[in-house]
């Protein structure tokens, strides 16, 4: 499994990777068609931090002794098998929310309607991770472990 | 008598029990491992009863691993049979359908009991604990039978508040009963309560505090009512009894184990007699923020201790410092997050926090020593997972104290050396 890396100084703040994680993660795949249906369903899993002198994109870290595993009370959240991945299977999460309560990247976000969790899946499906191919400062890359 | 032998065996089948099996195989592939389970069921998830007893989850979604677990690891699971003794001397354990089972290592993970006091009535019909896939079933098979239209949850600690929650969903009137002068008392402070009651009152929820149950109202043994210590009666055919679990040390303290609140273990997770190990609600662990020993009844601790054991029994090494009290709970769909101590208000703590009374959104971070002790979210708690890691960390945060309830708190904000452990990933080698 590779990781999503982030170059703290290259973040222009411009939000574009939280735009392309929503659109990668919706059921169209097209931006304006997200936007006008599908905005109430999704959310980024991936947030631009500002203080308003450094800008840096979060996201989950994929840690390899996920406190959010250890923590999830319905078997939701897991490590793909081939990958090592950590996915939350949306079907079995119930909401409880004690993965929020002990991500330390604060990773993990609630979804829109606040049932179930939403992170990162590092676009395992498509391949390349959307926020990365849509970084136009290459400030987040991916990197094979 | 059906004698076994086997490498590892673990008693308890439930969050403990199941980390420590995982991590045992992690480490030994080949060692036999054999598991003594009360319950008939395989590994469910505990905390999801009260998401069944409402509908908002299926009977399948219950269970905490797939079907084939127990197979793909190997483990030859006794389930539906309890452990009745300990023979530590010999390293036996007999079980109640008739085993006698030989370990090299032993786990306890037999988890705690619910509560029941001994008042007259207890034993009526209609009043029920809620502390098992089972009682999830007799409660949910009771309502409808029963058509029960108003229910008293006895006890507003987080069971009996995941109780109650599941019994609005289902639309049963029901009032709380609480010996404190709050529901939640140990993980809301008074600005939190206040928020809370407030929710609580406008969904037309009863919480009578300062009280208990001193008798139940039955005829012909059914239920129909309560009589609390203030002479006051409430009318209803259900009772459920949440007032607190007991950690179930008989079969340790019988073989000679030391105990105290709950097993004693070293931070390896290993009891007074070598070998035999314990984790989860049975143990006695290490508050981190408190520095005091107690039982932690927790899903994640339990995960962790079993983890830890079983690297352990297995021939690794690993260790557990002590654990942190925490707290995700909705009451009347108000998410609120309480982790660490959030009570311990010295001279020497500074407290730092927000409130929106419009919108019922309070935060609050405790500070003691230049190290977060506590914070609280209601209403609004997303990312409060920061807030936890530097609070398991012991993070120095006399640099951006100022910061810790500002919008652009986050991970930017954090000491350069920890935000880089952050960012790296828990367990990933920088
Ligand atoms: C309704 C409810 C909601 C909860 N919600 C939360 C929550 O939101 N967050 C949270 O952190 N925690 C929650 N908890 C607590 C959490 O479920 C426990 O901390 C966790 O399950 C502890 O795991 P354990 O393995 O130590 O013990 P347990 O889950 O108690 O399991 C012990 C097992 O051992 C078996 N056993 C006992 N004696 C014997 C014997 N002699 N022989 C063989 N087997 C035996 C029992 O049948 C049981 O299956 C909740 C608990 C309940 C009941």
């Amino acid at each position: 499994m590779g990781h999503i890396k982030a170059r703290e100084n290259y973040c222009l703040g411009c939000k574009l990777c939280e735009i392309h994680c929503l659109v990668a993660h919706s059921r169209s795949k097209k931006i304006l068609k997200c936007f006008t249906n599908e905005k109430d369903e999704i959310t980024s899993r991936i947030l631009v931090e500002d203080t308003g002198h450094i800008s840096f994109a979060v996201q989950c870290r994929h840690c390899t002794e996920a406190p959010c595993i250890e923590s999830c009370i319905s078997g939701a959240m897991h490590y793909e098998q081939k990958t090592g991945a950590v996915l939350c299977d949306t079907n079995r999460c119930v909401g409880c929310l004690m993965c929020v309560m002990v991500c330390p990247a604060g990773a993990v976000l609630r979804s829109r309607k606040g049932t179930v969790v939403s992170k990162c899946d590092l676009c395992l499906e498509s391949g390349i991770p959307a926020c990365v191919e849509n970084c136009p400062n290459e400030a987040l890359y991916y990197e094979e472990d | 008598m059906k004698k076994i032998e086997t490498k590892y065996l673990i008693l308890g089948n439930s969050t403990a029990a199941i980390s420590c099996v995982e991590s045992i195989r992690s480490l030994d592939k080949e060692g036999s491992v054999s598991m003594v389970a009360a319950e008939k069921e395989r590994a469910y998830s505990k905390p999801l009863i009260s998401y069944l007893l409402c509908g908002s989850i299926t009977p399948k979604q219950m269970y905490y691993r797939p079907r084939d677990f127990y197979e793909n690891n190997r483990i030859n699971a006794l389930l539906g049979s309890e452990a009745m003794k300990i023979d530590a001397a010999h390293y036996m354990v007999t079980t109640a359908t008739g085993e006698e089972i030989t370990f090299e290592r032993l786990l306890i993970a037999t988890g705690g009991r619910p509560i029941l006091p001994d008042i007259p009535g207890i034993r009526s019909e209609g009043v029920f604990t809620f502390f098992t896939w089972k009682d999830a079933e007799n409660v949910r098979k009771f309502i409808q039978r029963r058509k029960v239209n108003h229910a008293v949850v006895v006890g507003g600690g987080l069971i009996g508040v995941k109780t109650l929650e599941a019994l609005l969903k289902l639309g049963v009137k029901t009032d709380v009963v609480e010996k404190a002068p709050r529901i939640l008392a140990t993980i809301l402070d008074d600005e939190a309560g206040r928020i809370v009651d407030k929710r609580l009152a406008d969904d037309g929820v009863e919480i009578h505090c300062g009280t208990t149950v001193s008798k139940i109202l039955a005829v012909d043994d059914l239920t129909y009512g309560v009589r609390l210590d203030n002479n006051r009666e409430i009318e209803c055919e259900m009772v459920v009894f949440a007032i607190g679990v007991r950690p179930d040390t008989r079969l340790a303290e019988e073989a000679g184990i030391k105990t105290g609140k709950g097993i004693i273990v070293s931070n390896r997770m290993e009891t007074s007699f070598p070998g035999i190990y314990a984790a989860g609600d049975v143990t006695q662990s290490y508050d981190l923020t408190t520095g005091v020993a107690r039982n932690i009844a927790l899903f994640p601790s339990a995960y962790r201790q079993g983890k830890v054991a079983g690297i352990n029994m297995a021939g690794g090494n690993m260790e557990y410092p002590g654990g942190i009290v925490m707290n995700s709970v909705s009451v009347c769909g108000l998410p609120i997050i309480s982790v660490g101590d959030i009570q311990g208000e010295g001279m020497d703590t500074e407290i730092y926090s927000r409130l929106d009374e419009k919108s019922s959104i309070y935060k609050k971070v405790l500070v003691k020593n230049d190290r977060i002790t506590g914070v609280l979210f209601v209403n609004q708690v997303d990312r409060v997972g920061i807030y936890t890691g530097m609070i398991k960390s012991g993070i120095n945060v006399s640099e951006i104290r100022d910061m810790l309830l500002t919008e652009e708190f986050g991970v930017l904000t954090l000491p350069k050396e920890y935000r880089k452990y952050v960012i790296s990933g828990v367990g990933i080698e920088i």
